[in-house]
């Protein structure tokens, strides 16, 4: 069956095309897409290549939140924006190998809307919002709310993915990936996690662990208490073992994963809860060391 | 014993004008590096047809219709082949029992039924979908015990029929036996102060080249020419003809350049199916295997079975040792491992002296994809067996692990257990530099992760097959080298060109190399077993040496001086002590083309013999190793003990390489075979269930990566062999061998319990933590 390849100049050109051919795959670095094409998993009718629209590949401080085009590749994060969010560029720096790093984008990540992929669960310790575009107008679609199955998100047929808007990080971010090898590997399971002093609340969030990238909710709630209550968010006092077992046993319990070709269920809800211990005491730890360091 | 060389050693001659002991830069380096080398896979010829295989998707069973008219007939087409084409059987050397297309049976999932041929690969797809195929259902098997047990049913239920190069202990899922008996094992059991007894499980691990199978064929003039990347065009020439039932005059075979083998390219795989088709459509065919194919049809690193129990006593001697190794053949023997039986017992009895020994090696059918040669073959599997073993034999008498190692190792002038004298054994000195290294001792965590460390001594061998060579002198002054033998990427044809240069004194990149072709160059075993530098080295150099002397016969004559007062070297000839009385190479060449005749000569090479005790062997194909080499590996690990993950922290090899002729590309080769030894220690797992791969690809087949390889520290020890040319022995090989056992007693040893299984995936080394956990728990509650 022929493809058709689509070029749209402007983003005005990309919004009405996708209007006209819903059915449209958009491709950017093509690491994902390329690879379906390549092995004939899918074969759409239209391609609507995005790559000449150059302001996709442009990011900028919007207000509050950092706008992050479409276009901006994982190389890119993590060249300029790895000090504003440190969660999100940890997690791009697992992405595959120098090359697809150079050419895949996030929000590539965010359309493929695969539970393993490697940015979803910082988008989702950090409360990031999609920016929609389509030739109605602009949605902004919250992040829990993007994913909805497996390799199924919010997005419209008319849809494309402007950008993604992430507040920078107020406080220690970490994350965390568990592969059948140290590069070029889709996880088996992997974690994020963001503590936010400015709020005093917590995001925790994993993928390939169940159906969609998931948030811990109870464990955030847990933990937010836990450090509120006892007044850590100020004290920075070391954390309570307890706490950080009980943390990590929350965050096990929100997980719904399967047996799969890279591993088991049972190895995935382990490995999270010492994830999630794990990234916990780093964050901890960077968070004490930043009082020292301000103090002095 | 000379001293280690250095491997950085990149000076390109040395003082003397000589490239032996240099690291010249492969001549094959530059074009492959440019992507202007033409592979198998790059390569057709005009008006080639697209050929697509209808393979079985069951595992067993019967055929009961096959109708191909349906899909001769739709647009494009040009042929249709199927068993009825392919009337021979064949097999690799012993065992004949494999059909090109699947006869009255099929017998995996992946086998040939039929081939078809058409303009275009959409037009091929569609010709494969229309086949007619019924089939009846058989009882697969697929457990290895199972298949030889009483009742099970016969995957051949001819097996008696089919013909074979010697007799063997054989029969029904037996496949062959070879049988090593020595000393009186029952009295030493008898004597024992200990005796220990242990089963390890090894999996499929895959070749995965880069580049896949593929084939090119055209027939004409009654003949059949097929360019394949093939490890050993004279094999695939021999089988294709026995496949089709004519002639190996009437086949031949050019080989492209090779996009890696490590031994899966040995074989004849794709060429029979598109000879036939080439006849069939009066068209050259081309043929390429996809991803998939590769993975679930081609020819893997046997799974296996080791079964140990050896006689210990109270100070550490090994006394007797009985050994169960049962192989995957898979289907049928269309690879090495029938050939292959007896490596098992070679490798459990060539690095420790062991008197008294009762090995049965034993290689089994079932319904599973024909599994065949991978660097080191058996030898990886049976060597992690020995070790792990020698380490519960330490903890159960209490002995530190390399103390045993070193009581029990092999000494110059002891015998290995076939009866073969080493008079060259340097395992104690291999093991003694590693000590120097990185000296032997427990290796402490300061973060909670759990640290071991591991040394293994390994004997290996060098493939003994025979090779022909042709060296001529062309009319310039430069060198040809007419060979079968091919370069699949070791380099090892830059090691001929360097020892070719020598003999005839001129410069490494005045000797060329043609492409092998059956038609042209004579019998070469094959790129096998490290044996490329070794035999056809030794060939080249056998024509060289007469070269030479041709050379000097001209050249006296011209410059009338005695032969002998004549030297070779810079691409002249000249008079000892003076040297401006010379003649140019080229202006021999010239002169002799009139004279004498054109210079030129044949060489060639067969193993020695060597003196061993064939009586204490049945069924044994590998009875005995030539080339042997002396290997010392060592690992140090580090585990994480809440998540399983092993991370290889240092890595050392200690080589016996005889005598390096160019160090660079031995430690590459060193490189390559660590890495690919990590790959299955740690991540190779070409899983099946019910008889279909689960490893489709390369997504879930994971193969180590640059991150995943730790520094590896080589030395080599230059120890000659009288054997090969120069002194010196295969070493391309060898260093897969050891890599499994090492890091599996390093991880043991950090972990304080043994996992015998393979690979070492942080889920099998996780459970093993906790089933100590929960052992620990046991024994303090009790």
């Amino acid at each position: 069956m022929a493809m058709e390849f689509l070029r749209p100049a402007t983003w005005d050109e990309a919004l009405a095309a996708k209007a006209e051919h819903p059915g449209a795959l958009p491709i950017s670095g093509g690491t994902d897409v390329m690879v379906e094409i390549n092995f004939d998993a899918t074969r759409p009718e239209y391609l609507l290549d995005l790559t000449r629209i150059e302001e996709l590949t442009d990011w900028s401080a919007d207000g509050e939140r950092l706008r992050i085009g479409a276009g901006v590749t994982y190389t890119s994060l993590i060249a300029d924006l790895a000090d504003r969010l440190p969660g999100l560029a940890m997690a791009s720096r697992t992405v595959g190998s120098p090359q697809i790093r150079n050419r895949g984008t996030v929000a590539g990540n965010l359309g493929s809307a695969s539970p393993a992929g490697d940015a979803h669960p910082p988008l989702l310790a950090d409360d990031a919002v999609v920016e929609a575009h389509s030739a109605r107008g602009v949605r902004h679609i919250p992040i829990t709310e993007f994913y909805t199955g497996v390799k199924r998100n919010a997005l419209e047929p008319d849809e494309l993915i402007a950008a993604v808007l992430v507040p920078p990080a107020d406080g220690p971010q970490q994350f965390a990936k568990i592969g059948t090898r140290n590069a070029m590997v889709i996880s088996v399971t992997a974690f994020g996690l963001a503590l936010h002093p400015s709020t005093g609340t917590v995001g925790a969030a994993f993928g390939s662990a169940a159906p969609t990238p998931r948030r811990a909710t109870k464990a955030e709630q847990f933990l937010a208490a836990e450090l509120t209550e006892s007044g850590r968010w100020d004290s920075r006092a070391e954390l309570d073992p307890a706490a950080v077992t009980r943390f990590g046993a929350l965050v096990a319990e929100a997980a719904t994963p399967i047996d799969d070709v890279r591993g088991t269920a049972d190895y995935r809800t382990h490995a999270l809860s010492v994830m999630a211990r794990r990234t916990l005491v780093w964050a901890w730890t960077d968070y004490r060391r930043k009082r020292v360091r301000t103090c002095a | 014993m000379n001293a280690a060389v250095s491997v950085d050693g990149d000076a390109e001659t040395t003082a003397n004008g000589k490239v032996v002991g240099t690291t010249v830069p492969r001549a094959d380096g530059d074009a492959k590096v440019r992507g202007i080398a033409m592979y198998g896979m790059d390569y057709t010829e005009p008006g080639a047809l697209t050929v697509r295989v209808l393979r079985s998707s069951v595992p067993a069973a019967r055929i009961v219709r096959l109708d191909t008219s349906k899909a001769a007939s739709l647009p494009g087409v040009r042929a249709v082949a199927t068993a009825a084409d392919t009337p021979g059987t064949s097999g690799m050397l012993v065992v004949k029992d494999q059909s090109a297309f699947a006869r009255e049976d099929v017998r995996y999932v992946g086998e040939p039924i039929a081939a078809v041929a058409a303009d275009t690969p959409a037009q091929a797809d569609a010709a494969v979908a229309a086949i007619e195929l019924e089939t009846r259902p058989l009882e697969p098997v697929f457990d290895l015990d199972e298949a030889l047990a009483e009742g099970t049913r016969h995957i051949h239920p001819g097996w008696s029929d089919y013909e074979v190069a010697v007799e063997g202990h054989r029969g029904g899922n037996l496949a062959w036996e070879a049988r090593v008996e020595r000393g009186d094992v029952d009295a030493a059991f008898a004597e024992a102060d200990y005796v220990v007894t242990d089963e390890y499980r090894t999996p499929r691990q895959h070749q995965t080249s880069i580049e896949p199978h593929a084939a090119v064929a055209r027939y004409e003039n009654g003949r059949y020419t097929v360019h394949t990347p093939t490890q050993f065009p004279f094999m695939v020439r021999d089988r294709v003809a026995e496949h089709l039932g004519v002639r190996p005059s009437q086949v031949r075979v050019v080989v492209t350049e090779i996009g890696g083998g490590f031994g899966g390219k040995l074989d004849a795989m794709l060429e029979p199916i598109a000879c036939v088709l080439a006849r069939k459509a009066g068209r050259p065919v081309r043929l390429v295997n996809s991803r998939t194919e590769e993975q679930t049809t081609c020819a893997p690193r046997e799974n296996a079975i080791i079964r140990l129990r050896t006689a210990v006593s109270r100070d550490g001697t090994l006394l007797a040792q009985e050994a169960e190794a049962l192989s995957d053949n898979g289907a049928n023997s269309s690879g090495e491992t029938v050939l292959c039986a007896n490596v098992p017992a070679l490798v459990l009895g060539s690095t420790y002296r062991i008197a008294n020994v009762r090995y049965s090696s034993k290689v089994v059918y079932t319904n599973t994809a024909p599994t065949a040669a991978f660097r080191g073959v058996n030898g990886p599997y049976s060597v992690f067996a020995r070790e792990m073993h020698l380490d519960h034999i330490a903890a159960e008498i209490g002995m530190d692990r390399r103390e045993l190692r070193m009581k029990n190792l092999l000494r110059t002038g002891d015998t290995m257990i076939n009866g073969q004298e080493l008079d060259d054994a340097c395992l104690d000195v291999a093991m003694d530099r590693l000590n120097e290294i990185a000296p032997w001792g427990e290796r402490r965590s300061e973060d909670g992760r759990l640290r071991g460390i591991a040394v293994v001594p390994a004997t290996w061998l060098t493939n003994p097959g025979p090779s022909a060579g042709a060296v001529r002198l062309s009319e310039d002054g430069s060198v040809v080298v007419t060979s079968g033998a091919v370069d699949i990427g070791t380099g090892a044809l830059t090691g001929i060109r360097q020892i070719v240069a020598d003999e005839l004194g001129v410069p490494f990149d005045q000797v060329l190399i043609a492409h092998p072709d059956t038609d042209t160059a004579g019998f070469d075993n094959g790129a096998q077993g490290s044996r490329t530098t070794f035999g056809m080295g030794a060939a080249a150099l056998d024509a060289a040496t007469r070269v030479r002397e041709q050379v000097l016969e001209a050249a006296a004559g011209m410059l009338e001086v005695s032969a002998s007062d004549l030297e070779l070297a810079e691409g002249h000839v000249a008079v000892r002590g003076v040297p401006d009385r010379r003649v140019s190479l080229a202006a021999v060449a010239g002169t002799a083309m009139w004279t004498t005749g054109p210079i030129g000569s044949t060489g060639k090479f067969a193993a020695p013999p060597v003196n061993f005790d064939a009586g204490c062997m049945t069924g044994a194909l590998f009875t005995h190793m030539i080339g042997v080499s002396y290997h010392a590996h060592l690992a140090e690990v580090e585990v994480d003990p809440d998540t399983g993950k092993v991370t290889v922290t240092r890595y050392a090899v200690v080589q016996d390489v005889g005598r390096a002729i160019n160090p660079g590309l031995i430690e590459g080769q060193v490189h390559g075979a660590v890495a690919q030894g990590l790959g299955y220690a740690l991540y190779e797992d070409l899983r099946l269930r019910d008889g279909v791969v689960i490893d489709t690809g390369l997504e879930s087949y994971r193969l180590p990566t640059a991150l995943d390889i730790p520094p590896i520290e080589t030395e080599l020890l230059e120890n000659p062999g009288n054997q090969g040319p120069l002194g010196i022995k295969g070493a391309a090989e060898p260093p897969i061998v050891p890599v499994a056992a090492v890091v599996a007693c390093a991880v043991a040893d950090a972990i304080g319990s043994p996992i015998n299984s393979l690979p070492l995936t942080p889920f099998s080394v996780l459970a093993a933590l906790r089933g100590r956990d929960s052992r620990d728990e046991s024994s303090r509650s009790g």
